[in-house]
């Protein structure tokens, strides 16, 4: 019975009510500890790793100069990539620098012309291609269509916009590598003078395998291809002014369907 | 995007080498440019060299599959070509251009379009014109744009190059007189003592 009346007043004791909470007392403003600046990466070397590495002089020397060799790969590698790679691109795509595009269409600049850029001659020179200067024709280029979709021979296009202000126009398919498509007995180019306007003008070129009634330019086979639409002159007076046609009024090419 | 950006920025890269590369790369793309205008052949200029000797016109046959000697070339047009070579005096061209259309192009041995006219452009279609070295003190005349029907000359840089007349084939009644023409077109050479013409 004791022990029990002695653990009640163990518990009463413990019961007993919270000391009430200390008040905080508003003390000066401790400042954060300033932070250590951060430590910089150092940058990688060779040397410094097999530095740590636990070998012999000699074989460090060894593996300083296998670094420099593969750092010389590496890095080697990479020019070679971005010389030849950026040529190969200025030269066989171009660039805004020596390109003119609109819409789907591209023309190279100063193709043909004897003070042309070194990236517009070596451009004509591996496609084998002569073109007249500047002011006697104007060459454009489309092998995707208005939507930026590739021209493939086996697709049918509808290729139409207000007739091109020149003396003349000639527009023709070919493969990627400016061969001629077998065509067969369908005609293989469209013409200033063999295209029928539509009304207000308009001209609409279906190009197309299928046989078409009014302006048909005939396809074959199932190959990527280009158009070449080909200005010769200006309309206006008797001097041949195609450099100054204005691009905008180029044709359209919206792709109809494929086979 | 962001994981391969950390995932490089976690390479072990050398700043002095990376510019290093950088510059070396500049450097080649500058020199295979200036190397592939230098040392490539032209295409067009080696395939014409096929078709014939040089000093003569040769009329192409009409462009189709399977004839067409160079790339781009219209199967609209009908075209007689002459590769001239200037070392051994200069070479007189003479052909009648059919019509406004026609045009007759002049390429240096790079390609390079140093001269073309359209018939539109002359008061006559007859032109005689008179290709010579620049060196040989004969090339005088330039430009030759409305001096056709006499011998002008037409002062070249490079010693060989190609002479292009194109002519539109239009209604097939003029097909005839459009190979008549591009038949008579000549392109001869002429001894390196020749007075200057005109």
């Amino acid at each position: 019975m004791r022990s029990k009346a002695k653990l009640r007043d163990l518990r009463s004791v413990t019961q007993l009510p919270s000391r009430p909470k200390p008040i905080d007392v508003v003390g000066p403003v401790r400042m954060p500890e300033p932070m250590a600046p951060r430590r910089q990466r150092a940058p990688f070397r060779w040397s410094r790793l097999l530095d740590s590495l636990p070998m012999r002089p000699g074989r460090r020397l060894v593996g300083r100069l296998l670094g420099r060799v593969v750092s010389l790969a590496v890095y080697g590698t990479l020019a070679m990539l971005i010389g030849l790679t950026s040529a190969w691109y200025m030269i066989e795509t171009g660039t805004r620098l020596t390109l003119e595009r609109d819409g789907p269409w591209q023309r190279w600049t100063l193709a043909g012309a004897p003070d042309a850029d070194p990236y517009t001659r070596a451009h004509f020179a591996r496609a084998g291609w002569l073109p007249l200067n500047g002011p006697a024709a104007a060459y454009f280029t489309a092998s995707r269509d208005s939507a930026g979709e590739p021209l493939y021979s086996d697709c049918d296009y509808s290729v139409s916009g207000s007739n091109p202000a020149a003396r003349r126009w000639t527009l023709v398919a070919y493969d990627m590598s400016g061969m001629l498509l077998d065509v067969g007995a369908g005609p293989a180019a469209i013409t200033s003078e063999t295209a029928l306007p539509g009304p207000g003008g308009n001209v609409t070129i279906a190009v197309t395998q299928s046989t078409s009634p009014g302006n048909w330019l005939n396809l074959t086979g199932a190959t990527r291809m280009q158009l070449l639409l080909t200005l010769y002159g200006a309309r206006q007076g008797t001097t041949l002014k195609a450099a100054e046609v204005p691009a905008r009024h180029l044709f359209r090419i919206e792709r109809i369907g494929c086979r | 995007m962001s994981w391969l950006w950390r995932r490089l920025r976690k390479l072990p890269v050398n700043g002095r080498w990376l510019a290093a590369a950088v510059l070396a790369g500049l450097l080649l793309h500058l020199g295979t440019v200036l190397a592939i205008n230098h040392f490539l052949p032209n295409r067009a200029i080696a395939a014409i060299a096929q078709l014939g000797p040089a000093n003569q016109m040769t009329v192409l046959e009409p462009v189709a599959k399977g004839h067409q000697p160079l790339p781009f070339l219209s199967p609209m047009e009908r075209y007689a070509v002459c590769r001239f070579d200037l070392r051994k005096g200069p070479v007189a061209l003479h052909t009648v251009l059919g019509g406004d259309d026609w045009t007759l192009a002049i390429y240096g041995a790079t390609g390079a379009n140093v001269f073309a006219a359209a018939g539109s452009d002359l008061e006559r279609y007859e032109v005689e014109l008179l290709l010579a070295l620049n060196s040989d003190g004969t090339g005088a005349g330039l430009p030759i744009a409305k001096d056709a029907g006499v011998a002008t000359t037409l002062a070249l840089t490079e010693r060989t190059g190609i002479a292009i007349i194109s002519a539109p084939v239009g209604q097939s009644a003029y097909g005839d007189l459009t190979d008549r023409l591009l038949a008579e077109a000549t392109c001869t050479q002429r001894p390196k003592s020749l007075p200057q013409a005109g």
